[in-house]
């Protein structure tokens, strides 16, 4: 049981690490989204993930300036957030991508 | 559909979590954002009901906390709102508390409540702060000792006049009967008095003179009979004053009504026994 718990604190670990990359990557990939799209979209890539987490970390990327945001009102409708990756965003995503496929590499040669 | 009272309540709730954490305009956006993704969520799945969405969307409070943590602020507590019942609730238990305290001292220090004494026709209340003296006829409101006592009753009483040169009253509100005695020797009263005094009214001899220790603030009624050779001074307001001279003896009368009726009074001697009566608002008669 201790292995379990042991596993699913380490899985909790990995997701908050790559769980932002999967996000921007997303956004950058659709160029502008909102919350509701985006989680259905992540969701269907088999990455599980909850309404009541995705927001408050996209709110907290906005604040930072990694991704831009604008509320939009349709004629019928009420107003949805847009996202899309801020210029500062771009260069972060560019980054992260870089650092995660280098970790991976590094794993493969250290993998048993 | 957009004012779903369900959804209003959840998102009141997690207003509530983020308030005087983080400013208005984060927190209208936060909250707008969350009930934009449950009318979208309702719009894919109009069958699901309203409270699953918002079971998926999670606890207000825990939701609150995501936001905050993101944002490097402390968490909301579990029990935030019993901490306020229970604050609630030591307050007014403490309220009560020292409000028995309060009756406790109260109680002790005018112990007994109430005691009697038929033989004295007395009645003690409050440890003495109301005392009825049911022989004199005279309630007392204060603390006894004279400093101030509500008073209303009778006093009549026979006092020696072996050196007394004057019987002396002041007065308010009065209806005083004067008539100096051809036949008695010694000075009577009697006296219903009312009102607010600073001590016992009754008449004592001091020295040479016969005074009215009180001036009852409601007013007196009193017969005073003043033996021959004894003088008067009375002075006051608002009263009535009646005075039926000796006719065997001879009086220096001074009298004076500054509002009010007075009749002539009998020819005053110089060397006759003093007679003074000053009244503002009354009347004056003499017999």
């Amino acid at each position: 049981m201790s292995d379990l718990l042991m596993l699913e604190k380490w899985k909790t670990q990995i997701r908050k690490g790559y769980l932002e990359l999967c996000i921007l990557s997303t956004i950058s990939q659709r160029g502008r989204t909102y919350g509701f799209d985006l989680l259905e979209g992540l969701n269907q890539s088999g990455l599980d993930l909850k309404e009541g987490t995705l927001y408050p970390i996209l709110n907290r990327m906005t604040s930072e300036g990694i991704l831009k945001s604008e509320w939009e009102t349709r004629a019928q409708g009420h107003p949805r957030k847009f996202y899309s990756l801020s210029k500062n965003g771009e260069a972060v995503l560019t980054q992260m991508v870089e650092d995660f496929e280098s970790m991976i590499r590094l794993f493969r040669k250290l993998k048993p | 559909m957009n004012n779903d009272p369900m959804l209003e309540s959840y998102l009141s709730e997690v207003d509530s979590y983020l308030s005087h954490r983080l400013s208005v305009s984060d927190k209208s956006e936060i909250v707008t954002e969350i009930k934009s993704h449950i009318l979208d969520s309702k719009e894919k799945q109009p069958q699901t009901p309203m409270s699953e969405l918002l079971r998926s969307m999670g606890d207000p409070r825990e939701v609150a906390n995501r936001y905050l943590s993101e944002k490097g602020l402390a968490p909301v507590p579990v029990s935030q709102k019993k901490n306020i019942i229970k604050w609630l609730v030591i307050g007014f238990l403490g309220t009560v508390g020292l409000f028995l305290l309060f009756i406790l001292i109260l109680v002790f220090k005018f112990s007994p409540l109430i005691s009697v004494n038929e033989e004295s026709e007395q009645v003690r209340i409050l440890g003495g702060l109301v005392d009825i003296d049911g022989a004199k006829g005279h309630i007392s409101i204060g603390d006894g000792s004279g400093n101030l006592n509500f008073s209303f009753g009778e006093t009549k009483e026979r006092l020696t006049v072996e050196g007394v040169k004057t019987v002396e009253m002041n007065f308010v509100n009065g209806d005083l009967d004067v008539e100096f005695s051809s036949t008695q020797t010694d000075f009577s009263y009697s006296c219903e008095y009312a009102g607010k005094t600073r001590g016992e009214f009754k008449f004592e001899k001091q020295s040479d003179v016969i005074k009215a220790t009180a001036v009852p603030s409601l007013g007196v009624d009193c017969d005073l009979t003043i033996p021959q050779g004894v003088g008067l001074i009375l002075q006051g307001q608002n009263a009535d004053v009646d005075i039926q001279l000796n006719p065997q003896d001879q009086y220096n009368i001074k009298a004076e009504v500054s509002v009010g009726h007075m009749n002539t009074p009998p020819p005053s001697h110089p060397q006759g026994v003093p007679v003074e009566v000053r009244v503002s608002n009354g009347e004056i008669s003499f017999n």
